[in-house]
């Protein structure tokens, strides 16, 4: 359950921000939100990584489609990538990626100020 | 262990962080920042664009005084509304930055010597050069002058606010996609920067003197033989102004006995100059040999073919004039157009208007030059080119009253004694922008004359024609009044005896109205025949295209705008008609093998036209340039740069003095007659043609693949270019496509009630290459086929064409 809010969490608040700041904004988000709502290290991962890679692919197959891939197929020769599909796997993967790390970092930051249970009670 | 995981996590974030935000370079690949390029809500992908145009309908912009109306037709050309010049020029920055503001900054930065700092390195001899020879200098002076001029600065300002309305509108997601592959920003705009382009235009149509080249070779061979193989009136030529014209001036030319002498100086490498092939062609037909009785005019300008295309298309209409045509980005002014009353266009007039004078210094210091006498004072400047991501490069010129020193010990003179001086008309002030205004606003003939005497540099053949059915030629510009074979040569600087004595007045320039023939043409050709009062000299003037057209346009009667769409895509190449049955001639038949007999035969049945897909097109050009090089090997092989002969002179010099000393080989023993030549050319033709095969291996080898012909992306990126085009035409003929060459627009005005015309050009009206009117024109132009232009005169005009409108509010 965790898991969802989190992600959702990345994803809305990605959504509203993202169009108006650079694209670094995305890591912040998800290290944020990785402070605030605190899992295992295996979801403050994922939950950036698939929310914004998956917020990045909707939105890069969105204008491939709505420009009949005219300037996607330019650069994905341009970088000798060898098709559409691959450049927008590709910018998926670099949001999700960089997400996915940010998401990693603050848990482990706020790690840093988790007490240690004590063993006596 | 908490510390180090947060360590190792955070350093990962960092490092993809800085990974992705920064540009990176791999040997001599750059990557643009990924993640910023990458993501789809900034990156490329928001270049892509579905719709030629979706900008908001209304804008508002300081500055402006009255709202402006712009209608853009389905061919993206937009039709600018406005009260008055002021708010026009705005809008038209608006505009064009809106469509072309990589373009803008780019010829701008190239022309002031400023590519490195977006390059790097690896530009640093083009700016260099630009810089020597005065570019950025001349249009610092220019605009100082027309500081003075209410009416220009009023233009420019404009403009430089249009632009900069746009520029300040955007953010990085907004940027052309040439900002973002090459990592940076554009910046302001300024006045100064549309003078720039003039420059950049003049020295694109200037420079190709061979001053440098014309005294090496006479050093080596001596004036007689010079005079024979460049002379300055070859035989048979056909000049701009026909023989009817009759000068009935006295010139007004300093009295001095002709002067051959020259200044030899060694130098190893040039600068760099235009390809020979950059010219136009120009044609108004008038009332007398029309179908519809009304004046005709045409005209293809060739130019470095690019993408973005070097022309925009425009419409401009104020209470005071309507006027539609092609402008160059960065600047406001229509080059090329009509309005109401006249049209006119214009093709590079070829003059030497560059020369050379070398300097003596009187010591190492370089603070004084030795003139009638005495010791004038240098002036040095200092200019710095930045290079990205490396050190600055400063270089002193030493500036004389010629001009600036641009070859000496510190650029392409390796003798510390060598000091060149610079004497380019395009130095000079000069007001075109005041042309171009007026003829905008021009209602007739007269109008025009007044005009164009604003055009200076680089000069022009100014063609007209008008609602009444006239017509005219101007040949426009400043020249210099010189004595036979000034400037032919390196001068002595140290002299006022060599120096340019004053101008032509522009009434004694060239020009012709209402010939009898019924007609005006020209293709670069020689302005006049040698009757001219004053001495004319060129290094580079064209002999085909021109016969082609006159042929064409003396034999047809009651012309209609097809005749004239076909002859701008004529093919066919009087070179080739009048060299290769020389060839053929003289080749010795027995002894070929099949593969040599069927060469032969698809040039013996060829009719010179060049059509895309012959082969015999492809195999003549082979043939001709194997034979120029056996013929002209002193020229190629010699270890200083010599002039190349013109084409026309070479044939003339086969068929008129078989016995000349240079058809000989130097490198054999044996003396070669042109015979010898003309078989030797050809087996290495047979050779050339096998390896082209080799290397394009199940190609055909034909007009159009052996020429390749590409318009290129200014950055020569060829995702971004349209490359091996399927075209016909060669240098030599009206349809003057070669490797990068060629009709970088045609148009053709038939100037009846109504105005109607056609027009095409190899590009499209946007800039970006995610859009789809990036090249919406290129195919029709490859085909030879022409879009109708909407001519509106009230904004509710053409609805059926109509794509989007656009309306400037003040703010």
């Amino acid at each position: 359950m965790k898991f969802i809010i989190k992600l959702l969490l990345i994803l809305i608040a990605a959504i509203f921000i993202q169009p108006h700041t650079p694209w670094w904004s995305v890591m912040l988000i998800a290290f944020i939100v990785s402070i605030v709502i605190k899992t295992n290290w295996f979801s403050s991962f994922s939950c950036g990584f698939l929310a914004i890679g998956g917020l990045w692919l909707f939105m890069a197959i969105k204008i491939d489609q709505q420009t009949d891939s005219i300037l996607t197929n330019q650069i994905a020769s341009l970088f000798t990538i060898n098709g559409a599909t691959y450049l927008i796997l590709i910018s998926a993967s670099i949001g999700a990626f960089a997400a996915g790390f940010a998401g990693l970092t603050g848990h482990a930051f706020i790690k840093l100020f988790e007490k240690k249970k004590s063993p006596y009670y | 262990m908490k510390f180090f995981k947060f360590f190792i996590a955070f350093a990962i974030s960092c490092g993809l962080f800085y990974l992705l935000n920064n540009r990176l370079q791999l040997e001599s690949v750059s990557i643009p920042p990924l993640g910023k390029f990458l993501n789809p809500y900034e990156g490329f992908w928001q270049n892509a664009e579905s719709k030629a145009i979706d900008g908001p309908a209304n804008i508002s912009l300081e500055g402006l005084e009255k709202e402006v109306i712009i209608r853009y037709d389905s061919n993206l050309i937009p039709h600018i509304f406005a009260e008055n010049e002021k708010d026009l020029y705005m809008a038209s920055g608006y505009v064009a930055a809106y469509h072309r503001l990589w373009q803008l900054e780019l010829v701008t930065h190239n022309a002031a010597g400023r590519l490195s700092e977006i390059i790097g390195k690896r530009t640093i001899n083009i700016d260099r050069e630009q810089k020597r020879i005065g570019m950025l200098w001349s249009a610092q002076k220019v605009l100082n002058e027309w500081k003075k001029n209410p009416q220009i600065m009023e233009m420019l300002n404009s403009y430089s606010n249009g632009v900069n309305s746009y520029i300040q509108s955007l953010s990085y997601k907004d940027y052309p996609i040439e900002y973002k592959i090459l990592n940076y920003a554009p910046e302001k705009w300024e006045p100064l920067k549309s003078a720039l382009v003039l420059k950049y235009m003049s020295k694109m149509l200037t420079i190709g003197e061979d001053d440098i080249e014309n005294t090496n070779f006479v050093k080596k061979y001596g004036l007689e033989l010079f005079n024979q193989i460049y002379p300055d009136f070859p035989e048979g030529i056909d000049p701009i102004i026909p023989e009817e014209k009759i000068w009935d001036f006295t010139p007004s030319f300093r009295e001095t006995e002709t002067d051959t002498s020259y200044v030899f100086v060694p130098i190893a490498k040039t600068i760099s100059k235009q390809y020979p092939g950059v010219g136009s062609n120009n044609w108004a037909v008038g009332s007398t040999k029309t179908k519809s009785g009304n004046a005709y005019f045409s005209n293809d300008m060739h130019l470095n073919m690019s993408l973005p295309a070097i022309w925009f298309v425009v419409q401009y209409h104020t209470p005071e004039f309507n006027v539609y045509g092609h402008i160059l980005p960065g600047t406001p002014m229509i080059i090329q157009g009509f309005n109401d009353s006249i049209a006119w266009g214009m093709t590079n007039a070829k003059r030497d208007i560059v020369d050379w004078y070398q300097i003596e210094l009187k010591n190492k210091y370089r603070n004084e030059y030795l003139y009638d006498g005495t010791w004038l004072l240098t002036k040095k400047i200092v200019d710095t080119i930045k290079v990205r991501d490396a050190e600055d490069i400063i270089d002193t010129i030493v500036h004389t009253h010629h001009g600036p020193i641009v070859y000496d010990k510190n650029f392409l003179a390796e003798n510390p004694k060598v000091n060149l001086a610079m004497r380019w008309l395009a130095h000079d002030v000069s007001y075109e922008p005041l042309c171009f205004t007026q003829l905008a606003k021009a209602h007739n003939y007269e109008d025009f004359k007044k005009a164009i005497r604003h055009f200076s540099c680089p000069p022009q053949n100014l063609a007209f024609a008008d609602i009444k059915g006239n017509v005219a030629i101007h040949v426009q510009g400043k020249f210099p009044v010189k004595y036979p074979n000034q400037g032919k040569f390196i001068m002595d600087g140290s002299t006022s005896k060599t120096e340019w004595p004053g101008y032509i007045s522009p009434e004694h320039n060239p020009q012709i109205f209402n010939p009898t023939r019924g007609f005006v043409s020209s293709a670069n050709q020689h302005p006049v025949d040698s009757t001219y009062p004053y001495y004319v000299y060129s290094d580079n003037n064209e002999y085909y295209r021109n016969r082609r057209i006159n042929t064409v346009l003396n034999e047809k009667e009651s012309m209609v705008e097809d005749d004239l769409m076909n002859l701008q895509n004529d093919n066919y190449s009087i070179f080739a008609e009048e060299l290769l049955p020389v060839l053929l001639d003289s080749l010795d038949k027995s002894n070929l093998s099949e593969n040599d007999r069927n060469i032969l035969s698809v040039l013996e049945s060829w009719n010179y036209e060049y059509n895309p897909l012959l082969a015999a097109p492809a195999y003549f050009e082979i043939w001709s340039g194997e034979f120029y090089k056996l013929i002209w090997d002193e020229i190629s092989r010699s270890d200083i740069p010599l002039p190349y002969p013109s084409s026309y002179q070479t044939v003339w010099l086969i068929k008129n003095e078989p016995d000349f000393e240079f058809f000989d080989i130097d490198s054999t023993e044996q003396k070669e007659t042109i015979n010898d030549l003309i078989n030797l050319s050809f087996k290495e033709t047979i050779y050339s043609i096998s390896d082209w095969q080799e290397e394009n291996e199940g190609e055909q080898l034909t007009r159009a693949s052996y020429f390749h012909t590409d318009v290129m992306h200014y950055t020569r990126i060829p995702q971004f270019s349209a490359m091996d085009l399927e075209v016909g035409g060669s240098g030599d003929a009206v349809n003057a496509n070669t490797y990068r060459h060629g009709p970088s627009e045609r148009i053709i005005i038939e100037m009846g009630n109504p105005i109607k015309a056609w027009h095409t050009y190899p590009g499209g009206q946007s800039g970006n290459p995610g859009n789809p009117h990036y090249k919406h024109f290129l195919a029709s132009w490859v085909n030879g086929e022409y879009f109708p232009v909407f001519y509106y005169h009230e904004p509710s005009d053409h609805e059926e064409a109509t794509i989007f409108s656009q309306t400037l509010n003040p703010q």
